[in-house]
């Protein structure tokens, strides 16, 4: 697993002093940490079903098969596929789970990227789109209409595994925590001590070491989608991994989209659908969203940087840059 | 080798496109099921982690649908409402049989100490019958359930979910074609950093869900994963165990518990081989294996993956140059790949590293073609009887500090 998740439970009680390796847990820590390994263990779950890095997982079955006849999808998966498809549509398109043929081909599925072969982009651009894919309610299946077609969840698949993680620690009365998946996903509820709220800082993708913005959490998840983690540059530009379905290239305009929303699944495809989208559409998608409480959109490069922000409740987040 | 990362390993393996390995025809790679396979109602009792697996896995089998599942814990059904379309949910396993009467098949997934009364019931009512291994937790109660199946005519398998892997079969055949010439010692591990814990805050419910850390019903680690790895070795060696001692403490989990979170065993076989063997929730490091280690070579065995270590003075085959390697430490080992002639002729070899499907698919497969095909089980239950002894004297040995001496008897219904 690439991506290291943590869940950070405040604990009652004076802080322990000492060496607490060796030291005897109490019912309530043995208990706590029972918790937390068990959303642990349903984030690893979720990534080895989802994860298409494995011949094995649930995924790359439906990817294997689907073309060539429906595939029954248990009703938790079949929700999260519905989930993406009304994403898709909201977001005209921006937000598509069928990508994941256009990232391989330009190589960010192994390493940071490289142009494609013309002819290569243009086949596998057919197989693009989630009109490709039957979703049949009734028998909880999903199938493609065509071969080349593949389903990635990587725009959803960590948001989706950590608020199933949340529902775990809430479903056994804990009162607060934080779970994040690296640096780009968090679902947190109620707050650490003496705050109202969970502080989480987002980092600017132009300044090394320095924060962009920072996100006020409590019963909601952050999102950060950014394109400088895996890029190349070309033609005096940077192509990142997120790929506008629309053009079937690297998105361009945006660096870094930031989503809070009451659900980290949400907040994961919106971030993602905000950076494929671009700039010019921030407004549009974000205006009278009730699936987004707050978002902000960075441009770059350096010259042209600007920190949009929209939403129902913009004071979620603070800007931390000179310029906003 | 717990959760490798694919990427990675394929960037270790060489090898050209065409090559072929020893393979096993009818591994069950790709088993095909009749066009005409009548469907089968399942039922899953334990929707736990294991019946949650399984739940998923049997999605894959459009002939089979689970109509009921059964536990005692309220939140665990509303979560299996989550894994089957229309699945209807009892907390009794009895009510289920009695109302549920179109159910074929049944996949019995609870703690391992309540197999038996479920299991036996299940036989009684005409079901097939698939229960988690280890089969039950004492002798007596793994005598009953195999007098149960003997009696009953239809099919009982028991999860030794590794007997159906293609990986391991074909491992075996390369042992049995004498690829490591003789065996010198076998060596397995579990190693896992959990507690093995379970949410719970009240007493029952601790019980309940935390059943593995209470000494009057649980097994320990030796008995709940050492039994499928010793039942592993006495396959591949033909053999049943003559002796094991071990030993067993709390290294990390120190949390008012009294059952060992790391266990070593050290099992005697015949001829004075050795195997050494350790089990521990305090570190992850290389998580689970199997090795045979012998005079031209050894095979190590990770779930999906496997590998054939040669010595140095082992001769080669031809088949050798084109073979998928990867090297582990300074040691190159030829990938262990199922089907591999097929998909070395179809030039598709590499693509052929790991599985498709995790392990547990392969015994349900297997369990499935018993139920539909009417093939003879692939793990009946004298095996579970087998592979459940040896890891209930593995436990007690490690418990007792005293070496116990395997009686023949003991493995007869």
């Amino acid at each position: 697993m690439g991506t290291r998740f943590e869940v950070a439970i405040p604990r009652s009680g004076p802080p322990r002093g000492g060496a607490q390796e060796k030291a005897t847990l109490t019912r309530e820590e043995a208990n706590l940490l029972a918790c937390a390994e068990a959303a642990l263990d349903e984030i690893t779950f979720y990534h080895r079903s989802f994860n298409l890095f494995r011949r094995d997982s649930f995924l790359s079955f439906v990817n294997a098969s689907a073309a060539d006849r429906p595939v029954r999808v248990d009703p938790e998966l079949f929700a999260l596929l519905e989930t993406c498809r009304e994403i898709f549509d909201r977001s005209g398109g921006a937000f598509d789970i069928t990508v994941g043929p256009l990232m391989e081909c330009w190589g960010f599925r192994d390493g940071d990227g490289a142009i494609p072969d013309a002819d290569a982009l243009g086949a596998t651009r057919a197989s693009i789109g989630f009109d490709h894919v039957i979703l049949d309610k009734k028998n909880s299946t999903v199938s493609f209409d065509r071969a080349g077609v593949g389903l990635d969840l990587g725009g959803v698949a960590k948001g989706f595994a950590l608020d199933q993680a949340a529902e775990i620690l809430r479903d056994e009365c804990i009162p607060a925590a934080i779970i994040h998946g690296g640096t780009s996903t968090v679902v947190a509820f109620g707050a650490p001590p003496e705050s109202a709220s969970w502080k989480v800082g987002i980092a600017d993708p132009a300044r090394e070491g320095a924060l962009l913005a920072a996100a006020y959490l409590s019963e909601s998840a952050l999102s950060v989608s950014a394109q400088h983690g895996r890029c190349f540059e070309a033609d005096g530009a940077l192509k990142g991994h997120l790929i506008d379905p629309s053009s079937g290239a690297p998105a361009e305009g945006a660096l870094l989209a930031a989503v809070i929303a009451k659900q980290a699944v949400l907040a994961d495809a919106w971030s993602t659908a905000l950076v494929a989208a671009g700039p010019g559409r921030f407004q549009e998608l974000v205006a009278g969203n009730d699936a987004i409480d707050a978002a902000i959109l960075f441009h770059g490069p350096k010259g042209a940087e600007c920190l949009d922000k929209a939403g129902v409740d913009e004071e979620l987040f603070e800007s931390l840059t000179d310029e906003n | 080798m717990k959760d490798m990362d694919r990427r990675d390993f394929l960037k270790m393996s060489t090898g050209a496109a065409t090559a072929f390995v020893l393979s096993v025809e009818g591994a069950g790679l790709f088993a095909q099921f009749a066009d005409d396979v009548s469907p089968v109602n399942a039922a899953v009792i334990g929707a736990g982690r294991q019946g949650r697996v399984i739940m998923g896995e049997l999605n894959k089998f459009p002939f089979v649908t689970v109509k009921a599942v059964c536990d005692t814990s309220e939140g665990r059904l509303r979560g299996a409402k989550r894994r089957a379309k229309g699945v209807a949910t009892y907390p009794d396993f009895k009510q289920m049989l009695d109302t549920e009467k179109e159910i074929d098949a049944v996949f019995v997934c609870t703690p391992s100490h309540l197999h038996t009364d479920i299991a036996v019931a299940c036989l009684a009512a005409g079901k097939h019958v698939y229960c988690e291994a280890p089969m039950a937790t004492t002798i007596d109660d793994c005598r009953t359930i195999a007098a149960a199946a003997k009696k009953a005519s239809t099919v009982f398998h028991v999860g030794l979910q590794y007997r159906s892997n293609p990986i391991y079969k074909l491992a075996r055949e390369f042992m049995l074609a004498g690829s490591i010439r003789d065996t010198v010692c076998v060596r397995g591990q579990f190693h896992e950093k959990t507690s093995w814990r379970m949410p719970a805050t009240d007493p029952a419910k601790d019980r309940a869900l935390n059943w593995k850390l209470f000494p009057d019903v649980s097994i320990g680690l030796l008995g709940e994963e050492g039994t499928h790895q010793f039942d592993i070795m006495g396959w591949f060696l033909n053999k049943l165990p003559v002796s094991v001692s071990g030993s067993g403490s709390i290294r990390l989990h120190n949390d008012g518990r009294e059952m060992p979170d790391t266990c070593h065993c050290n099992m005697i076989w015949p001829g004075g081989l050795n195997m050494n063997y350790t089990a521990t929730l305090a570190n992850s490091h290389f998580g689970r294996f199997e090795e045979f280690v012998g005079t031209m070579g050894a095979i190590r065995l990770v779930g999906d993956f496997g590998w054939l270590f040669k010595e140095a003075d082992a001769p080669t085959q031809g088949w050798e140059v084109y073979a998928v390697r990867q090297n582990l430490h300074k040691d190159q080992g030829i990938t262990l790949i199922a089907d591999a002639t097929k998909l070395a002729k179809q030039g598709k070899l590499k693509e052929g590293v790991g599985l498709p499907h995790p392990a547990m698919y392969y015994g349900l497969q297997d369990f499935l073609l018993s139920v539909t095909g009417g093939k003879p089980s692939a793990c009946p239950a004298p095996l579970g009887l087998r592979a459940s002894v040896i890891g209930i004297k593995a436990h007690e040995a490690a418990m007792s500090g005293k070496e116990i001496v395997f009686e023949k008897e003991w493995f007869e219904i």
